[in-house]
């Protein structure tokens, strides 16, 4: 008995040795370094100064600046003399493909800046992988707008606007009587409170946040079976149902419309890197909202050209937009920003 | 089938207990010959047939050569073969590289010579079975092996799966004879076996391949990364190739030892060398004793006067090179490796290398070989460039960096991630070197101990593995 105990004792003492190698190998090469916690009035946001190493179809080495969000750290409180515009979307707009240097918000920036005569620009990234048009909004109410901009940026695609089954706990934005607002009941739900008290692993454990991730893909049955399987799994796997919502008649949902007047006090632009849901332009106009398709930009551009803008070639894999369309897309914000400013210069004189 | 897969994991749990169900060696080498197959045909199956030619014409020439008594007929078949495995890896390998560079000379001297260039696979392991093959028929030549009769025994030499697309390459005389007895594993073998394997797969995954992708990321886009961050990765890279290539062998040693087969250690610590001849005593040690003992010897080895020896070591080495792909970069890489081996040879004259263990049990011991480490690690560093670059412009790219400074946003990060890697990997090769196993984690007193930590180790290749892609060996492109 004394015998099985001391050996439980050993192996588990070896164990915890283990996994506390693993835990300093992991924070030096910064393999899976925690960079996001689940905040209470926000949901999922990034935790600030913390160093992010990222791999997908590029490679990302970065960090969050002091207040949270990615890229120069602007405060809150604004120089009145500069414009500033916030960026909001998902990973696209955070962009972990590549560094921040080459990505679009930082192009537009430096296009901005050096191409006009003052005021000069700012561009904060308030870009968070994953987010749909809910959690945008809700980071602008509780975020966002205490960094006062003078214009939003909203990446969206046409899905962003229909309910998503979200993995992690967020606020909802739901409908009011006439008008929408957000439910934080989230906060009381049971992995919100199992996460509140570890959050101090959660929030700083690479092995931790590693283990995380690794149980969120164990819930995606066909990435899973992927993983583990591999030509076993693909060459028996039946192709799977287009996801709904494909449908071009596809509306955006009612309590999003409502929510767009949250911003119409503000310069806001959608940009959208899909089809637009049906009627939504409109609606969105009547709140003062410009409505692009960069998207359509882009294959115009490109597609005659052969060129693959989602193409990555050191993993050889289709994804978010590569360094071309990187390029593309700053030079097409710029535009934008330029037409807005020569239309409100115009209106001046 | 990739070793840092959980499909070799599942793979390996299904056939090695099947194997021990099988009472005699027949049925245990008839099965292990099938999932060999199996294992090989996972990447295509049309390359199962190139390695069962291979085998049934190396079989017969073996059967042959052994059946002939004139020295002018035994090597006639000894040419056969050479022709033939040699013809195979020229053809799936060489073909496309030799024709551009012939249609480059060609148009260097205004010769417009664009005739033909074929959509060629490179079959996985080609290199790597073919040599051990022809091992198979050199031995017999020289004497030192007497032919196989059994063909499904020699079929399995060729096939065994756990070293079959990336060795170690096993000389026939090592390993026909485990071959042809029925083997089972003892308990030491099944213990080392899980040590190597768990160790072989913490420094394949979380040591190669995670250090790999700093790397392939950097090389490909160097024009987009700051000088620090190229001399980085190029630095990485020498991390990268040897965690990738040392843990796979040992990979491979383990599950063979499951098997209870042996296989020849491929590495032993080369970054600790003082000098090249040792670093490349233990470097790749299968391929390295094997163009000593086929190529260089067979050249004339030192039996022809000095300036020959030099000669022969150079040209050894520039086919090393070429060995290991067909690129003009893997021939200035193996050149270069040539040149460091020579001109070493003539600063030693007459004196001989024997001891290639250093006691490093004192900071005076340790100061005295640090010079010699650190020299011949550089040299085989400058190499690296040459054996990683895509191509020659690839070299140019990281000149230009070098003569035009620059930082970069991180560079104390980049400093750190190396540290991290480099400081991993020379821990694991102090315990290895200083108990001379690499199996260096069953001499811990306590074995539920040494359990724990294996099972930590596993926990985090498998959360690497989850998270991120497996990549292929580095070695599986030669």
């Amino acid at each position: 008995m004394i015998k099985t105990i001391l050996r439980s004792g050993l192996f588990i003492a070896g164990l915890i040795a283990g996994l506390i190698f693993l835990e300093t190998y992991f924070q030096l090469i910064e393999f899976q370094m925690p960079y996001f916690e689940l905040s209470p009035i926000q949901g999922k946001k990034m935790l600030p100064s913390k160093r992010i190493v990222y791999f997908g179809e590029g490679f990302y080495m970065g960090t969050t600046n002091q207040y949270g969000y990615l890229g120069t750290p602007y405060p809150k409180k604004k120089d009145p003399k500069k414009i500033r515009i916030a960026m909001i979307g998902d990973s696209y707009v955070e962009g972990f493909q590549l560094f921040d240097k080459y990505h679009f918000a930082r192009i537009a920036e430096r296009k901005l800046n050096l191409g006009l005569p003052s005021p000069k620009y700012e561009v904060l990234n308030f870009g968070v992988g994953n987010y749909d048009f809910n959690d945008m909004m809700i980071a602008y109410m509780n975020y966002v707008k205490e960094f006062n901009p003078d214009v939003l940026v909203f990446l969206v695609k046409y899905d962003d606007f229909m309910s998503s089954n979200n993995f992690v706990p967020s606020p909802v934005i739901k409908p009011f009587k006439d008008s929408v607002i957000i439910d934080y009941s989230f906060t009381k739900s049971k992995i919100y409170k199992v996460y509140k008290k570890l959050s101090f692993a959660f929030d700083n454990s690479a092995l931790v946040y590693a283990a995380n991730n690794a149980y969120k893909i164990s819930k995606r049955k066909d990435e899973i079976d992927g993983i583990l399987f591999d030509k076993f799994y693909t060459a028996f796997r039946k192709p799977s149902a287009p996801p709904e919502g494909m449908s071009p008649s596809f509306e955006a949902e009612e309590r999003f419309i409502r929510s767009f007047a949250w911003v119409k006090d503000k310069r806001c632009i959608f940009l959208f890197r899909s089809d637009i849901p049906k009627g939504l332009t409109e609606k969105a106009n009547k709140m003062n909202i410009d409505v692009y398709n960069v998207d359509q930009a882009l294959k115009k551009e490109f597609t005659p050209k052969g060129i693959e803008y989602d193409y990555w070639d050191v993993t050889r894999e289709h994804g978010h937009w590569n360094y071309v369309a990187q390029d593309f897309v700053g030079d097409y914000i710029y535009k934008i920003i330029l037409s807005e400013r020569q239309k409100m210069e115009q209106s001046k004189r | 089938m990739l070793f840092n897969s959980f499909v070799f994991f599942f793979f390996l749990l299904t056939v090695l207990p099947i194997y021990y169900l099988l009472k005699t060696k027949r049925h245990r080498n008839l099965y292990l010959l099938g999932v060999s197959y199996i294992f090989y045909g996972y990447w295509d199956w049309r390359f199962c047939f190139l390695l069962l030619a291979s085998t049934i014409i190396d079989y017969i020439l073996g059967l042959k050569m052994g059946a002939v008594t004139e020295p002018k007929k035994k090597k006639l078949f000894l040419y056969v073969s050479i022709i033939v495995n040699l013809g195979i890896l020229g053809f799936f390998k060489y073909f496309n590289f030799f024709i551009e560079s012939f249609q480059h000379i060609g148009s260097q001297f205004g010769y417009n010579v664009d005739f033909l260039h074929l959509h060629i696979i490179l079959p996985v392991g080609v290199s790597f079975y073919t040599f051990q093959s022809l091992s198979y028929t050199f031995d017999i030549y020289k004497g030192n092996l007497k032919p196989i009769r059994d063909f499904w025994d020699y079929a399995l030499f060729v096939a065994f799966f756990p070293q079959l697309v990336a060795g170690p390459i096993e000389r026939a005389v090592i390993l026909i004879p485990q071959v042809s007895r029925k083997n089972h594993a003892t308990k030491q073998q099944f213990l080392d076996g899980t040590i190597l394997i768990i160790y072989g797969l913490f420094k394949k995954v979380l040591i190669g391949d995670a250090s790999g992708r700093f790397v392939d990321q950097i090389f490909t886009h160097m024009d987009r990364y700051s000088s620090w961050e190229v001399v980085f990765a190029w630095v990485l890279f020498s991390v990268q190739i040897y965690a990738d290539f040392s843990g796979y062998s040992n990979i491979a040693r383990g599950t063979a030892k499951l098997f209870g087969f042996e296989l020849m250690k491929n590495f032993n610590q080369p970054y600790l060398s003082t000098n090249i001849t040792e670093f490349w005593r233990r470097w790749h040690i299968s391929l390295s004793s094997w163009l000593r003992d086929y190529l260089y010897i067979a050249l004339g080895g030192n039996r022809k006067g000095k300036g020959r020896t030099y000669v022969n070591l150079f040209l050894t080495m520039l086919i090393g090179g070429l060995w290991h792909g067909a690129s003009w970069t893997f021939v200035i890489w193996g050149g270069l490796h040539g040149i460091y081996l020579a001109v070493h040879k003539l600063m030693l004259g007459n004196k001989k290398i024997t001891a290639v263990h250093h006691p490093l049990n004192s900071i005076r011991n340790v100061l005295k070989v640090l010079p010699g480490m650190v020299f011949t690690y550089l040299l085989v560093l400058i190499a690296w460039l040459f054996f990683r670059a895509k191509g020659m412009h690839d070299v140019y790219a990281v000149v230009g960096k070098l003569e035009n400074w620059t930082w970069g946003t991180y560079p104390w990060r980049f400093a750190t991630i190396l540290l991290g890697f480099a400081g991993v990997s020379f821990i694991c090769d102090l315990f290895e070197y200083k108990t001379q196993s690499h199996v260096f984690l069953n001499r811990i007193k306590y074995p539920p101990l040494m359990y724990g930590l294996l099972c930590a180790m596993f926990i985090g290749v498998a959360l690497f593995l989850i998270n991120s892609k497996p990549a292929p060996f580095i070695y599986f492109q030669f």
